[in-house]
């Protein structure tokens, strides 16, 4: 038997867009496999002990609740992020919680505001609202389907590759077809829906990544996924994208 | 909603005329409801209740609550002169285009009811605090409006600070009281009282008015929209009319509507947010036999077309219903549901998946079944249309 230790940052402040379904998600996988998983709320102010986690998940929030969260990130929790992110731990960040890592964000009065740097990446305001279905293709040619609501505009730095391609919707910027980023194993995407509903293959793809870094050689059963491969199907069909493409 | 809603002459209106909403409004007292959940059950009672106290009054529908839609419903309501024969105007207003909405009135009879403000359709307003944006702007343009205010919604309360209006609030209070649940932002000045029998008593400014109702358990949402329409009659001179918002039992369609075909009964319920869905699932009977489930969801733009949301409603009261009870799932987005549904911890085994809605409705038919059927607005409005076929209903946008 397994067992996962998950710290959700932030749960009170980004909690938007059923993001925390990503949590029930794995959780539930874990379980149905006859293994276990726990999850650690990490709010304002605690402190994030590296060593305790094998995954971090980081929400999404409506831009104001990002904002009264930045300093505490960028003082009391990056280093340990840093530290999580170079063990090879698993960190999945969505939207607001993805952008926490960057350089710089800027807000709709087109402040900038000086983020934590784990990343090199930065985001701009565009003002435009980007909503819809969005369809993308990662680097193990995994097809994820979401629904992408932000109006920013990431720009990833030379050295840093995106989480995927665009297929369908905007992504970082609508203009070089990159999707969030992919550094070790963080990932960080604009993809709610939740996330890893639509995608059970990739929610087992962190799985297995946060345990083959806590146990070695790992097995992870098979599980009955017709449910969430016609729930993908559904929105891929809409938009004439066949999955063995 | 082409057959509904048509907001076409008002957008020629606005056009034409710019300062036509100023012009029309001249003779007419307005209520204006906004706010995230609650909207158009607020409006259907307050004008149920004027015009069965004989007062003449106009109102849209909730198809038509966008600036053009109100200003269509201002237009076709008057005379060649532009005169209503009417006293009031009840119009429903969307919270997200009520900047511009208010943005055209002028008229200094003005009351405005926020219902309240929860996360609804966030993919279409941005965020929460956007939407408030839009209403704080609405209000900027409305400044002597009375506002009658959901003290209880800690986002609706944090406005009365922020503005300079009158201000009217209301709220319910329990002798069992429950303190979290309340904000401490705003103090109401009509209160419900709940009390432990069952017994409902408004506490205004200057006079406590017993509220006798038939319901047992009434839902805690249908009496805020009560309460909020009790207020509105308090804050007009209407007192007297006040019971009859917790007394009235009203036609009130995709609300909780019972429809028979056969022998079978459907309950059409209308879901759009977290907050309304686990409202609405609050209301399940207690011990429930005979009954079948259907999860309709759309993701058209009246529906919200990120379905994101349905992860933020708690469906754990579900693992509670017998095990002969079936989940049917269909809408556009029939698997997301069922999704949902397995990672709440309900069998698939139950689960029934069916788009088309005649072929599911053949498959729902069975004597004495009771089905509950949860459905987003544009799936509500095909269910509605092809239980039409089975039995005469009222007309959706007639209501």
């Amino acid at each position: 038997m397994y067992h996962l230790d998950i710290c959700h940052l932030y749960p009170d402040q980004l909690h938007s867009y059923g993001d925390d379904g990503n949590l029930t998600i794995l959780k539930k996988r874990m379980e149905w496999r006859g293994h276990t998983l726990t999850i650690h709320p990490i709010s304002l102010g605690e402190p994030l002990d590296p060593s305790l986690y094998d995954l971090i998940f980081i929400g999404s929030g409506e831009n104001h609740k990002m904002l009264q969260i930045i300093s505490d990130f960028n003082q009391k929790k990056a280093a340990s992020i840093h530290e999580v992110m170079h063990q090879d731990k698993v960190i999945l960040a969505i939207c607001n919680g993805f952008y926490l890592l960057g350089n710089s964000y800027q807000t709709a009065r087109m402040e900038n505001i000086e983020l934590s740097h784990l990343l090199d990446f930065t985001i701009r305001n565009d003002h435009k609202r980007s909503s819809g279905d969005i369809i993308i293709r990662d680097h193990d040619r995994l097809l994820l389907t979401g629904f992408e609501n932000h109006h920013s505009v990431v720009q990833l730095g030379p050295d840093l590759l995106p989480f995927a391609h665009t297929l369908h919707g905007i992504g970082n910027n609508g203009t070089d077809q990159t999707e969030g980023v992919r550094y070790r194993n963080t990932f960080g995407t604009h993809l709610h829906g939740p996330l890893l509903a639509d995608n059970p293959a990739f929610a087992d793809k962190l799985l297995t990544l946060a345990l083959q870094n806590k146990y070695g050689q790992i097995h992870l059963s098979l599980l009955d996924d017709s449910l969430e491969n016609e729930a993908r199907q559904c929105v891929l069909k809409r938009y004439q994208i066949n999955d063995c493409t | 909603m082409k057959k509904g809603a048509t907001t076409y002459p008002g957008r020629i209106m606005v056009k034409l005329c710019p300062d036509a909403f100023t012009y029309l409004t001249r003779h007419i007292s307005l209520i204006l409801v906004t706010g995230t959940n609650g909207k158009t059950s607020t409006c259907r009672l307050l004008e149920h209740i004027l015009r069965t106290q004989g007062v003449r009054c106009i109102s849209n529908r909730s198809g038509a609550n966008l600036r053009f839609g109100v200003a269509t419903t201002l237009l076709t309501h008057c005379n060649i002169f532009g005169r209503y024969k009417q006293q009031y105007a009840v119009l429903e207003c969307d919270e997200g285009d009520f900047a511009k909405i208010a943005d055209q009135f002028t008229c200094p009879n003005v009351t405005l009811v926020v219902t309240n403000l929860s996360h609804d359709q966030l993919d279409r307003y941005g965020d929460l605090q956007q939407v408030k944006n839009y209403i704080l702007c609405g209000i900027e343009c409305l400044p002597q409006a009375v506002l009658c205010l959901n003290a209880d919604c800690p986002e609706t309360a944090s406005l009365a600070p922020l503005v300079s209006n009158k201000v009217v609030s209301y709220g319910i209070r329990t002798d069992v009281d429950n303190d979290d649940l309340l904000s401490d932002l705003l103090q109401p000045s009509c209160i419900l009282s709940l009390e432990s029998q069952g017994a409902l008593t408004l506490q205004t400014p200057d006079v406590a008015i017993p509220c006798p109702h038939k319901i047992t358990n009434p839902p805690v949402y249908s009496l805020y929209n009560s309460l909020a329409v009790a207020t509105v009659l308090h804050q007009l001179g209407h007192s007297q009319w006040i019971p009859s918002c917790f007394s009235t039992e009203f036609y009130n369609p995709g609300r909780f509507e019972v429809i028979r075909v056969d022998d079978t009964s459907y309950t059409l319920i209308l879901v759009k947010n977290p907050a309304g869905f686990r409202q609405a699932l609050q209301c399940l009977p207690a011990d429930p036999t005979d009954i079948d489930f259907v999860f309709a969801i759309n993701d058209r733009i009246s529906d919200g077309q990120d379905v994101s949301w349905l992860w933020d409603c708690d469906f754990s009261v579900l693992n509670h219903v017998d095990e002969h009870t079936t989940l049917f799932f269909t809408g556009r987005r029939y698997s997301h549901m069922a999704v949902r549904l397995k990672y709440a911890g309900l069998d698939p085994e139950r689960f029934v998946l069916e788009p088309d809605i005649p072929t599911l409705f053949t498959r729902l038919q069975r004597p004495n079944r009771h089905i509950y059927l949860f459905a987003t607005y544009s799936s509500m409005l095909e269910i509605r249309s092809h239980l039409e076929t089975l039995t005469p209903l009222k007309k959706f946008w007639d209501q």
